[in-house]
């Protein structure tokens, strides 16, 4: 059981099937609850857009821009709300292919002092018309 | 169409496989000349491509292309072994002529070939990659196969009315 639950929510974008499809070039926006189930002194809250590979290959992965969102006690039962905002690239689009896939996604995370981070991510579609 | 009118990059691409090639199919084959509009083209772009082959010795040619394919590799370690798997899908060809070709004869000639509009971009990381290839093959009689290889980059955008 985790120590906390996070919703990640993208807003806008176009619907395309159960996630949503945003251009490149366009700007990202979104915001995440996270609900500790126990007090958590975050050495930082980081909201991260990035990519990663799925398929036959050996995983390949990169963080393209990065928010901190939040530095301090998070405490139980209580949610808070960050917001984030990024600007997307041109590339790489998202890819699904026979041995390749590509994979875009806001990546949250905690970072806590001598353990795991805690996190959740919310996939979408990088794609042109 | 404008995109023709570009004065065309002089790739001037010998296109070898190896020492191999070099040593035996090159004794009766010059290496092949590429050359291309536009290496760098877009998704949805037309690009035209030229080749020139030249004949040491009489040959016969049974079988030629030159194709536009699209290959993916996933490389990835199992065990102590490091292994690259791949997918290709030719997307366009074109036939090359056949026949008997005499001594110091050059066969020449192009084509144009379209990065689907619905397609990809080139990407390239660590342990996957999506390339776009132009593919010269001839099958020459009795003698070692001609093939080689000339890699696109294709960018991330969208060529509309291309």
């Amino acid at each position: 059981m985790s120590p906390a639950s996070f919703q990640i929510e993208i807003r806008e974008g176009e619907q395309e099937g159960e996630l949503v499809r945003f251009r490149p070039g366009e700007r990202l926006q979104g915001s995440v609850r996270i609900t500790p189930d126990e007090d958590l002194q975050a050495r930082h809250v980081f909201a991260r857009l990035r990519w990663h590979t799925e398929g036959r290959g050996d995983r390949d992965e990169a963080v393209i821009a990065e928010e901190d969102l939040y530095q301090g006690m998070l405490r139980a039962g209580t949610p808070v709300y960050y917001s984030f905002r990024f600007t997307l690239p041109n590339g790489p689009w998202s890819y699904a292919g026979h041995y390749v896939n590509i994979i875009w996604e806001v990546d949250v995370s905690i970072d806590l002092a001598l353990a795991r981070d805690l996190r959740d991510q919310q996939p979408f579609v990088l794609a042109p018309d | 169409m404008a995109l023709f009118g570009v004065p065309f990059i002089l790739i001037g691409l010998l296109l070898i496989t190896g020492a191999l090639w070099r040593s035996v199919a090159g004794v009766k084959i010059m290496p092949p000349v590429v050359s291309v509009s536009n290496p760098n083209p877009m998704v949805g772009e037309t690009i035209r491509v030229q080749w020139e082959l030249g004949f040491r010795t009489g040959v016969t040619l049974q079988d030629g292309r030159v194709e536009l394919l699209f290959r993916e590799s996933a490389s990835y370690t199992q065990g102590t072994d490091h292994r690259t798997d791949t997918h290709e899908e030719i997307e366009e060809f074109n036939e090359l002529p056949i026949g008997e070709m005499e001594p110091g004869k050059n066969l020449q000639g192009h084509t144009d070939f379209t990065i689907p509009a619905t397609g990809m971009h080139s990407f390239k990381a660590e342990n996957n990659q999506l390339a776009w290839l132009l593919r010269l093959r001839v099958n020459v009689m009795e003698w070692p196969d001609l093939e080689d290889e000339f890699e696109l980059d294709v960018q991330p955008q969208r060529a509309w009315g291309s």
